[in-house]
């Protein structure tokens, strides 16, 4: 037999001879992230595919927007937890400072007559300063992130709790009100707002310095430090991204119902965490998919106005979520140790 | 002369000898589409240390995770035997029952738990841990083999030579048939070698059997009595103690004939003392992170001048890592100056270390060197992204930056988006130097440049060394092997405990000389004590 060498010249086997000692490591497989991507988008086709069995108007125009509506505001926040969770930290203050930010604006311009855009950009400020507190808590005094913003979360509830004595406030200025209610083909504008952040975090992530320093800060803190990263005033960064954007998402919010209401952001730091790691990036830092988060996001809500609208008892809904982050979170972590085996 | 043919594989069982200890006949193991081990067969004989080696990526690792069970019986082709009888090893539980004991390359020990705990982990005892009697246990195997621990000791406050000693002992206290070491002296001192060689050859005598695997070709020389030499998965030499020879184990582990390690050197750098240092440390000292009042690198200075190799030489723990951080800007200085070009540099975090023209790489890839979950592309470039837009990064000019690095440095790899935990350990460096480079700096420091790198990467790192010297760059080598050292550096300093010991120029340099000032009278290790029992 005499080997084939025309017919192989083309084929990419032929292409690299087997030099000893220097066989090029396998190229990384796209295969594998197509895989990945997979395994994000099954829950929700699963969920989506269930409902629609389980209820014939689960997939109602109606219910879809519906569902799309009701996910904008903790989406926005998603985003931002995406990208501090890419740097090896999370914020659980998210809510909290959504609840804050967006009832101190409504009750500076309501109660104190002060401009509706000046309240907005105190409302941001509030935001801003929040994430600076958590990030330099965490990375000057070296206390988890965990810790400092379970405190911050109560510091920012009481002070809600403080301020408004539990009482809403009514009625917002018209401004506000009509950006709330304004649809377009019964979607509203807070969810066209979070399409442009996803779209703006993702290309924040791949294409920008500020995404560079986030990834290679999470990966490994000491090696980024080292090649010239500031850590410190990345991760900063990185949560006062994440407070602006809960400012954002309080004040869509509260437009939207029409009151400044205290018990905005309830839950939402676990919720966007959830839709973090159902999304694809690991908890441990290192990656980050923002479109990833949005499904992640998508997912938890096709799941609560299912279960809802198919009927079922509410409180399965909690009980759905757990165990979908719990399966999601253990698959992360034996596709790592499958990797690290290889 | 091809060494491939040479050496057909000597040991085969002959009818009257005893069977090998450990034979593994035509192991074939294949991942997917690449082939680790090809028709490789090793015999081990009875009462023998037999050294493993080959370059990284050869299938030494592969064959003894096949030895360990960890690629079970099934996934491979080809045969175990022990003592002469074929064996299935389904798991690592199977390769203890047989009487193999591994000590792996990286230490594994539990922090929070004593020595003796460590030794005696899951050794019997039903369900009730009896700590006494596990550290009483211990304590008579670390006398049996004269080590200097103390069972009690948490194994937290010990040195990660002395965390290797520990593994060592584990391994030991189920008193095994066949000892497997993986590279066990990358983290001991050369005492600590010593006394582990002499350990080694003391359990041989008394009829273990040992594999032992390592980089450092004159440590397989001194301790083994037979070597079988690995390239590509196959066995393509065996060599028994009479027969070693360095060049020839070089020659069979990379195929071709080793002319020359080092590059030569262009000598006017070397000789011209006349030249204006680059780099000029001063009587430098820097705090000890846990005892204060105490220094881990006590009045150094010494001066680099363009183009010029220093060798920092001194053992693991003598302040040499801590010297180039300080000077780096990850330590704090608690005395004395550094000088750039006869310019004082204050320097408080590696950015503006980077900024002023300085470059390190480190001594651990896996700690503080590369970011694993980023391919080559983000590696390389991350250090210079400032160049390539201001926010937004160009990818045209990331790309080529990248491709320009693998050309420059010769990393092998598929492309420039591979992530950097699948290059060999050689390539993983040389991204590290490519990096280290990127903008350009007066100064590079290097932290065991060649540490886990096969040999013939060794040789292309140390032309990329010399190459840059030649270009003008001022470089500071610490390395932990005086050969290196003395191979490629022009001017020598050793540190020992923090301070200088000696500083000597080429014409004068010798490994006993570094030696010697790396470990002259250098205190016992400082762990405790037969008074106190």
């Amino acid at each position: 037999m005499s080997p084939v060498p025309v017919a192989a010249a083309g084929s990419p086997a032929a292409a690299a001879p087997q030099l000893p000692g220097a066989a090029p490591p396998p190229a990384p497989s796209r295969l594998q992230g197509a895989r990945q991507s997979l395994a994000v988008l099954l829950p929700l086709v699963i969920a989506v595919v269930v409902f629609a069995l389980l209820n014939s108007t689960f997939l109602r125009y109606g219910n879809l927007t519906l569902i799309l509506n009701t996910l904008a505001f903790v989406g926005i926040v998603a985003v931002g937890q995406t990208l501090l969770i890419s740097a090896g930290e999370f914020d659980l203050s998210v809510g909290a400072v959504a609840a804050l930010s967006s009832y101190v604006a409504a009750a500076l311009v309501v109660r104190e007559g002060l401009p509706l855009l000046l309240g907005i950009v105190v409302a941001l400020l509030i935001g801003a300063a929040f994430g600076a507190f958590n990030g330099i808590v965490t990375t000057r005094l070296g206390v988890p992130s965990f810790i400092v913003t379970i405190g911050t979360l109560y510091i920012g509830r009481g002070l809600t709790e403080y301020i408004s004595h539990g009482v809403s406030i009514y009625p917002l200025p018209s401004a506000l009100t009509d950006v709330g209610l304004q649809r377009v083909a019964s979607i509203s504008l807070a969810v066209f707002a979070l399409l442009a952040i996803v779209v703006a975090g993702e290309l924040l992530v791949r294409r920008t310095a500020f995404g560079r320093r986030l990834l290679a800060t999470g990966g490994n803190a000491e090696a980024a430090r080292v090649i010239g990263v500031d850590v410190n005033r990345t991760k900063v960064r990185a949560f006062m991204l994440v407070g602006v954007l809960a400012a954002v998402a309080g004040l869509f919010q509260i437009a939207s119902l029409g009151t400044g209401d205290p018990a905005v952001g309830t839950g939402w730091e676990l919720t966007t965490v959830a839709a973090v790691v159902i999304g694809g990036t690991s908890l441990f830092g290192g990656t980050a998919t923002v479109v990833g988060t949005l499904i992640g996001v998508l997912t938890l809500q096709v799941i609560s106005n299912g279960i809802v609208s198919a009927g079922l008892e509410t409180n399965w809904q909690t009980v759905a979520i757990g165990a979908l982050m719990i399966v999601l979170v253990a698959i992360d972590v034996l596709r790592r140790k499958a990797f690290e085996r290889r | 002369m091809n060494p491939e043919r040479t050496g057909a594989p000597a040991g085969a069982p002959s009818a009257g000898g005893p069977p090998p200890a450990l034979e593994l006949e035509s192991i074939t193991k294949r991942f997917g589409g690449v082939t680790a081990l090809s028709d490789a067969t090793v015999r081990v004989r009875r009462g023998e240390v037999h050294g493993l080696v080959g370059e990284n990526g050869a299938g030494k690792s592969t064959l003894l995770k096949i030895l360990d069970g960890q690629h079970p019986h099934g996934s491979y082709e080809g045969v175990v035997r022990v003592d002469g009888e074929v064996v299935e090893l389904g798991a690592p539980q199977d390769a203890r029952r047989l009487g193999i004991a591994i000590v792996p390359q990286e230490t594994s020990v539990v922090e929070t738990l004593s020595v003796g705990e460590n030794i005696c982990f899951g050794e019997g005892g039903g369900p009730l841990a009896d700590v006494r009697a596990m550290e009483r246990h211990a304590a008579a195997i670390i006398e049996r083999l004269a080590l200097r621990l103390d069972a009690r000791t948490k194994v937290a406050r010990l040195s990660s030579s002395q965390k290797q000693l520990v593994m060592i002992a584990r391994a030991l206290y189920r008193e095994p048939r066949v000892l497997i070491l993986d590279e066990p002296t990358s983290a001991l001192t050369a005492e600590e070698t010593a006394r582990l060689f002499a350990l080694v050859r003391q359990l041989r005598d008394g009829g273990l059997t040992c594999i032992f695997v390592s980089h450092r070709l004159d440590e397989v020389s001194e301790l083994c009595d037979r070597v079988s030499i690995l390239r590509d998965g196959r066995v393509v030499d065996e060599l028994a103690r009479a027969d070693f020879d360095v060049e020839r184990i070089i020659g069979s582990m990379i195929g071709r004939r080793l002319t020359d390690l080092y590059p030569e050197r262009s000598g006017a750098a070397a000789a011209d003392a006349e030249r204006p240092a680059a780099l000029t440390v001063e009587q430098l000292s820097i705090r000890h992170p846990e005892h204060p009042g105490d220094f881990v690198v006590r009045d150094v200075s010494f001066t680099v001048a363009a183009g010029e190799v220093l060798g920092v030489g001194g053992l693991v723990g003598s302040g040499r890592s801590e010297l180039l951080g300080a000077i780096y800007g990850r330590l704090p200085l608690a005395a004395g100056r550094v000088l750039l070009d006869g310019e004082e540099l204050n320097v408080s975090s590696p950015r503006e270390a980077l900024a002023a023209g300085i470059g390190l790489v480190t001594e651990d890839r896996k700690r503080d060197g590369l970011l694993f979950n980023l391919g080559l592309r983000e590696n390389v470039t991350l250090a210079y992204l400032r160049s390539l837009g201001s926010v937004v990064i160009d990818r045209g000019r990331e790309r080529a930056m990248a491709q320009q690095a693998v050309r420059q440095f010769s990393i092998v790899t598929r492309s420039v988006e591979t992530p950097v935990g699948q290059l060999s350990g050689g390539n993983q460096q040389k991204v590290m130097l490519a990096r280290a480079l990127e903008r350009g700096p007066r100064v590079l420091l290097l932290d065991e440049p060649t540490v886990g790198v096969d040999v013939g990467a060794k040789a292309e790192i140390y032309r990329l060394i010399r190459a840059l010297a030649d270009a003008g760059v001022a470089v500071v080598v610490v390395s932990s092997e005086s050969a290196e050292l003395l191979g490629i550096c022009d001017r020598f300093v050793v540190l020992r405990d923090g301070a200088v010991r000696d500083r000597f120029g080429l014409s004068e340099a010798s490994e006993e000389r570094l030696m010697t000032a790396a470990m002259a009278a250098r205190p016992a290790a400082p762990t405790s004590t037969e008074e106190e029992r």
